[in-house]
C-alpha cells in the first residue's frame, strides 16, 4: 500500500517536472550490492565516470564502484579479448565503430540491455537514429551516452582580425569564399588549418567533404548505408562524390591549407598548435572546445562548418553517437551493473556529462543543464536547429582505417585520389 | 706531418665526444623542463622554461595517478614486486641453466643449448594473445605471479646463453680443488664458481632489470585492473581519448624512470665496471 | 688498473686449455655424472621456457594457418596468409625498413659504442663523464625517449627542427612527417638510445687486454688509431661479434620504440615487422595473418643468426654443438 503510493507520487513528480530518471522507487531485489568494476576510456569518459561514482554510491550505499581507465590504444586493441574473458569488468566502454563491438556481439559476449533502455527512458529521450545505430536485430547491447559533432572548424579570432577576415556565420557558403579566406591567411603569413592528420580527424574531414560533394543522384545518406552487407545503392567511391572529396583534399594540400607536419600529427598536437597560435584554424570536433580552452584559457575562438560545395549541397553538423557502455556476459555483478547503466543513461548521469564538455545524448534534460556549457558549445547547440545535423560518415572499421591512412598518403604523395577511390571501392565491394 | 695528422685526429675525436655529450644531455634536459610546462609551452617554448608558468602541479597530478587509475606509488610498488620476483626467478633458473650448459658437452645438452638459442629469436609481441589465453586459463591474470612467470621465462634464454661462456671459462683447477676439499655440488657452485663470474652476473642482472622495469606490451595485456598494473602500463592512461596533458605525462614518465636513474647514479661505477670487468673475451 | 683475477686466469687458461668445458683427459664416468648434473641444472629453466615461450609460439604457428578475429571460431585457411604476405606491399615495406633499421642501428651503435669505448679506455680527458653519461639513455624507458624525440622534431615547434632546417630546409618540415626521412630518423633515435650498450660491453673487453701488450705497442710507437686497429680490436673480436649479433637480433624484434615514435606512419613509411604484427593483430583483428608475419619474422631472425655465426665463428659453433 505504502509502496504503491510512493510509486504513484514518484510518477507524478516525473510527469510534472519532465524528468525521467533513476528516481523510480527501487523494487525488491534490485538494490544491488557488492563491488562494481567499470572499465573506462581514459580522458573524457574516465572524467565523467569519476564524477558519477560518488553520486551513484550515495544512491546505492551497498555498491562499491571501482574504475579502471585504459588508454584508447590499448582499449581498442584488447577490448574484444578482455570483455569476452573471465576477467571482464562489470561495465565497460565500447564504441559502435570499433571492430570489437561487432566481434563481441557476434560471439554473444554482451548482455542484452533492452530493459535498461526502457527503465531509464533512453529510447524515448533520444533521436531515432541513435536507437537505430545501437540496435542489432532489434536488441540493444550497449547504452549510448553522448554525442560528438565532428568536424567543426575553430578559428582564432585575433588571427582572423589580423588577416582582415570576417568569419563566416555558421558555415562557409562556397568554395570560393573558402579559398579567399585561405588566401588572406597565407598573405598574412599564417598557417591556415591544423588537423590531426595521423588520427581520426582525417576520417572526419573526409566525411565532411563527402557530404559537401554529394549530389541528388548520389546523396550522402546512401554513403551511410552502402557499406552494409547486401546493400545495392549505387553510390561509388572510385568516382563521383568520394573521388571529388579526395581530390579536394589533394587540391587543398597543394594550396598549403594544412599546417606543417599534418600527415603524422596527432589530434592532441593539432589542438596545441591551434591554442598556441601556430595555426589560424583547427579542424576537430565538439570536444575540442574544452581541450583548447584548457590549453589556453585566454584564447578567443569561434567556429564554423566546412564549406559547401559549388553544387550547393549544404554541410551540416555530423553527429557521432557511437560512444557507449556495455555489460559483458561474464560480468560478476550484473545487477549492480544494470543499475549503474540506468543511472548513466538517466537524467542525473547525463547532466554530469556537461561538466566534462561532452554533449549528452538525451534531449529531455532541463534547460538549466545547458547553462553549464561553455560559450562555443552553447552556440553550436543552438545553431544545430538551423544548420541541421546528419549521421557522421563512419562506415566500417576497415574502411575507416583505409580512409584515415589515405589522408596522409595523399598529403605525402604516396597515393593519388583515384588510387584511394579504387582501394576503398574494393573494400566496400568485399563488404557487400 | 704525423704530428699534425695525429693532432687533427685528436681534435676530431675530442669533437665527436663532446658532440655526443651534448646530443645525450640536451634532450634529457628538455624532457625535465617539459615536465614543468603546460601543453602550450611545451610546443611554443621547447628548450626554455616559461618562468611565469612553472607547473610543479604536473608532478602532483602525476603522483595522484591518471583519472580512473591509482596513485603512482601503487604502480611503483607493483613494478618493484614484479621486477624483483622475476629477476630472482629468472636469474636463478637462467644462471643454473648456464652452469649446466657449461658442465657438459653431451648431445642432449647441446640440443638444449640450441633450443635456448632459437628462443631468443621469438618476439614477445607475437606471443601476446596465446599468453593472455593461457594466463586466463591458469587464473593468473592481474596477478604479479603471472607476469613474473612470463618475464622470468623470457629472461632465461639470453641469460643462459650470455653466462654460459663465462662458466665454461672457469679453470678446471678451481673446480677440482673444491672437489678435493670435499665440497658438494652446491657448495662448489655457491662458494667457488659464483664469485668468479659475479661481475658478469651483475652486468646481466642490470640488463634484465632495465627491460623488465620498462616492459609494456605483455604487462598491458596481462594486467588489466588498475590495482595490479606496473608503472609503464599505469602511465599509459595519461593519454586520453581526445587530448593529453603532455606536461603531466612527462612528469609521470620521469617519476617512473626515477628509480632506475637513482640506481644508476648510485651504482654507476659498479655497473659499468661490473659489465666491463667481468666481460672477458 | 686492478685486473680481475679471472682475466689473468683466463689468459693462462687459454694457454693451458684447461677449463671446465675442455677436458682433454676426461674420464667417461665423470662425463656421465656431469651430464646428469647438467640436465638437472637446466631442467627447471627449460620447463619454464617451454611453458611460457614455446607453448605460445606453437599456438602462434598454429594460428598462422587460420583466420581469427580474436574471438569466436577460427577459420582454417591453409597457406592463404603466407600467400597474402607475398603480395602485401605493407609487408614488403616493413621487411625493407626492418633490414635498413637493423643494418643502420647495428653499425651505428656498435661503431659509435666501440669508438667511445676506445676513447674511454685510453682515459682521454673527462673520460669518467663520458662513461657515465653515454650509458644514460639506455636506462630510460622507450616511451619517454620516443615522446622526447617526437617533441624535439615537431614540425612546428620542435627545438631540433630548427637546427635540422639549417642543414636542409626541406627536412625541417618534419623529419618525422616526411616519409623519405622518417625511417632514418627512427634509426637515429634508436642509435641515440642504444649506443651505450655496445660501449659498455666493449669497455669490459678492452679492459681485459693485458697491459704488457699495450705497453709494448706504445713503446713501439703505435698511435691511437694503429693501436685500436691492430691490437685492441682484434683481441676483442669475440665480444665484438657477440655484440653485433645481439644488436641485430634486437633490431628485428623492435616494436616499442617505433610504435611510440611514429606508429608506423606517416602512411606506412616507418612500418617494421613488430609494428605490422601489432597493427594486423590488434587494430585489424586479423590474428592469423599477424601470426604468419610473426612466424616469418622469427624464422628470418634465426636464419640470419645461424648464417652470421657460421660465417664468423666456425669454431664456436662446433664447441657449442
Amino acid at each position: 500500500m505504502k509502496r504503491y503510493t510512493a510509486q504513484a507520487a514518484a510518477v507524478s513528480v516525473m510527469l510534472t517536472a519532465g524528468l525521467v530518471g533513476c528516481s523510480t522507487a527501487p523494487e525488491a531485489g534490485a538494490e544491488g550490492s557488492g563491488t562494481l568494476y567499470v572499465t573506462t576510456n581514459a580522458g573524457v569518459n574516465a572524467a565523467w565516470i569519476d564524477l558519477v561514482i560518488p553520486e551513484f554510491e550515495k544512491l546505492h550505499p551497498n555498491i562499491d564502484v571501482i574504475q579502471d581507465a585504459i588508454d584508447p590504444t590499448t582499449l581498442q586493441s584488447t577490448a574484444a579479448q578482455l570483455y569476452a574473458s573471465s576477467s571482464a569488468p562489470d561495465v565497460g566502454f565500447l564504441q559502435t565503430s570499433m571492430a570489437a563491438y561487432a566481434t563481441l556481439i557476434d560471439a554473444g559476449a554482451l548482455t542484452e540491455l533492452n530493459d535498461v533502455w526502457e527503465i531509464s527512458g533512453l529510447t524515448d529521450a533520444v533521436q531515432p537514429n541513435v536507437v537505430a545505430s545501437w540496435s542489432v536485430d532489434d536488441n540493444h547491447y550497449g547504452i549510448a551516452y553522448n554525442q560528438v559533432w565532428a568536424p567543426v572548424i575553430y578559428y582564432n579570432k585575433a588571427l582572423f582580425e589580423q588577416a582582415g577576415i570576417t568569419a563566416p556565420d555558421g558555415r562557409v557558403a562556397s568554395s570560393s569564399e573558402w579559398l579567399d579566406l585561405i588566401g588572406k591567411l597565407k598573405d598574412a603569413g599564417l598557417q591556415p588549418l591544423a588537423i590531426g592528420g595521423g588520427e581520426f580527424p582525417a576520417l572526419h574531414i573526409a566525411g565532411a567533404l563527402l557530404q559537401a560533394s554529394s549530389t541528388g543522384t548520389n546523396p550522402y545518406s546512401d554513403y551511410l548505408t552502402n557499406t552494409l552487407a547486401g546493400s545495392t545503392t549505387p553510390a561509388l567511391y572510385s568516382s563521383g562524390p568520394f573521388l571529388d572529396a579526395m581530390t579536394t583534399i589533394d587540391e587543398w594540400n597543394e594550396l598549403g591549407v594544412f599546417a606543417k607536419g599534418t600527415p603524422s600529427m596527432t589530434e592532441g598536437q593539432s589542438v596545441s598548435l591551434f591554442s598556441a597560435g601556430g595555426a589560424a584554424m583547427l579542424s576537430n570536433g565538439s570536444w575540442a572546445v574544452q581541450s583548447a580552452a584548457k590549453d589556453s584559457p585566454d584564447l578567443d575562438f569561434g567556429w564554423f562548418l566546412y564549406p559547401m560545395s559549388d553544387t550547393g549541397t549544404e554541410t551540416t553538423f555530423l553527429t557521432y553517437v557511437g560512444d557507449g557502455m556495455v555489460i559483458p556476459k561474464t560480468a560478476k555483478n550484473p545487477i549492480a551493473a544494470k543499475l549503474f547503466l540506468e543511472y548513466l543513461a538517466g537524467v542525473d548521469g547525463q547532466a554530469l556529462l556537461v561538466s566534462t564538455g561532452s554533449i549528452p545524448i538525451r534531449g529531455d534534460l532541463p534547460a538549466s543543464t545547458f547553462d553549464a556549457f561553455d560559450a562555443q558549445t552553447a552556440e553550436m547547440i543552438k545553431a544545430m536547429s538551423t544548420l541541421g545535423g546528419a549521421d557522421i560518415w563512419s562506415p566500417d572499421p576497415t574502411v575507416n582505417t583505409a580512409v584515415t591512412a589515405a589522408f596522409s598518403q595523399i598529403l605525402i604523395g604516396e597515393k593519388t585520389p583515384q588510387q584511394v577511390g579504387d582501394e576503398v571501392q574494393a573494400i566496400v565491394d568485399s563488404l557487400r | 706531418m704525423k704530428l699534425i695528422l695525429s693532432q687533427t685526429g685528436r681534435f676530431i675525436g675530442f669533437g665527436l665526444l663532446l658532440t655526443w655529450l651534448v646530443i645525450v644531455i640536451v634532450p634529457l634536459v628538455a624532457a625535465v623542463l617539459n615536465s614543468l610546462k603546460s601543453n602550450i609551452d611545451i610546443f611554443s617554448n621547447p628548450l626554455g622554461l616559461n618562468l611565469g608558468d612553472i607547473r610543479f602541479g604536473n608532478f602532483v597530478e602525476a603522483l595522484n595517478g591518471p583519472v580512473g587509475g591509482r596513485p603512482l606509488w601503487e604502480y611503483l610498488g607493483n613494478s618493484f614486486v614484479a621486477t624483483i620476483l622475476s629477476i630472482v626467478l629468472g636469474m636463478t633458473l637462467g644462471v643454473l641453466a648456464a652452469y649446466g650448459l657449461a658442465r657438459s658437452d653431451s648431445r642432449r645438452i647441446a640440443t638444449v643449448n640450441r633450443i635456448f638459442t632459437f628462443l631468443i629469436a621469438v618476439p614477445i609481441l607475437a606471443t601476446l594473445v596465446p599468453t593472455f589465453t593461457l594466463m586466463g586459463a591458469l587464473g593468473l591474470r592481474d596477478s604479479p605471479v603471472g607476469i613474473t612467470l612470463v618475464y622470468a621465462a623470457f629472461m632465461i634464454p639470453p641469460t643462459a646463453l650470455l653466462m654460459r661462456p663465462y662458466f665454461a671459462a672457469v679453470p678446471a683447477e678451481l673446480f677440482e680443488a673444491a672437489k678435493l676439499d670435499g665440497a658438494g655440488e652446491a657448495r662448489t657452485f655457491i662458494q667457488v664458481i659464483l664469485p668468479v663470474v659475479f661481475p658478469t652476473l651483475f652486468g646481466v642482472i642490470v640488463i634484465n632489470v632495465i627491460w623488465v622495469w620498462s616492459e609494456l606490451a605483455l604487462a598491458s595485456v596481462l594486467l588489466v585492473t588498475s590495482s595490479s598494473k606496473t608503472l609503464p602500463v599505469g602511465l599509459l592512461a595519461f593519454k586520453g581519448q581526445y587530448s593529453t596533458e603532455l606536461g603531466v605525462q612527462f612528469a609521470g614518465l620521469l617519476l617512473g624512470a626515477a628509480p632506475l636513474l637513482a640506481l644508476y647514479f648510485f651504482f654507476s661505477r659498479r655497473i659499468t665496471e661490473g659489465m666491463a670487468g667481468g666481460m672477458l673475451k | 688498473m686492478a685486473r680481475n683475477s679471472s682475466v689473468v686466469l683466463n689468459g693462462r687458461a687459454a694457454q693451458a686449455g684447461k677449463t671446465l668445458l675442455v677436458r682433454p683427459a676426461a674420464r667417461r664416468r665423470l662425463k656421465q655424472r656431469d651430464e646428469s648434473t647438467a640436465l638437472w641444472l637446466t631442467a627447471p629453466a627449460l620447463v619454464l621456457a617451454l611453458a611460457f615461450i614455446v607453448y605460445p609460439v606453437i599456438e602462434t604457428i598454429r594460428l598462422s594457418f587460420f583466420e581469427w578475429p580474436g574471438l569466436g571460431p577460427a577459420t582454417f585457411v591453409g597457406l592463404d596468409n603466407f600467400v597474402g604476405l607475398a603480395s602485401d606491399s605493407d609487408f614488403a615495406t616493413a621487411v625493407e625498413n626492418n633490414f635498413l633499421f637493423a643494418v643502420v642501428v647495428t653499425v651505428g651503435t656498435v661503431g659509435l659504442g666501440t669508438a667511445f669505448a676506445l676513447a674511454i679506455d685510453r682515459r682521454v680527458a673527462f673520460w669518467r663523464v663520458y662513461r657515465f653519461v653515454f650509458f644514460l639513455p639506455y636506462i630510460l624507458p622507450m616511451t619517454i625517449v620516443a615522446i622526447m624525440w617526437a617533441n624535439a622534431l615537431d614540425p612546428n615547434y620542435g627545438w631540433l627542427t630548427g637546427i635540422v632546417s639549417l642543414i636542409n630546409p626541406e627536412w625541417g618540415v618534419g623529419a618525422l612527417a616526411n616519409p623519405d626521412t622518417a625511417m632514418y630518423v627512427v634509426c637515429l633515435v634508436a642509435i641515440w638510445q642504444f649506443a651505450g650498450f655496445p660501449m659498455v660491453m666493449m669497455l669490459g673487453s678492452l679492459s681485459s687486454i693485458p697491459r704488457d701488450i699495450v705497453e709494448a705497442a706504445r713503446l713501439d710507437g703505435a698511435g691511437p688509431v694503429q693501436m685500436a686497429w691492430r691490437i685492441s680490436l682484434p683481441l676483442c673480436k669475440d665480444m665484438l661479434t657477440t655484440v653485433v649479433l645481439l644488436q641485430l637480433i634486437f633490431s628485428f624484434k623492435v616494436f616499442d620504440l617505433v610504435q611510440a615514435l611514429t606508429g608506423g606512419g606517416p602512411g606506412s613509411s616507418t612500418q617494421v615487422l613488430g609494428t605490422l604484427i601489432f597493427r594486423e593483430a590488434f587494430v585489424e583483428a586479423k590474428f592469423g595473418y599477424a601470426s604468419a608475419i610473426a612466424l616469418v619474422a622469427s624464422l628470418s631472425i634465426i636464419a640470419i643468426s645461424l648464417v652470421y655465426l657460421a660465417v664468423l665463428k666456425p669454431g664456436r659453433i662446433e664447441r657449442q654443438g
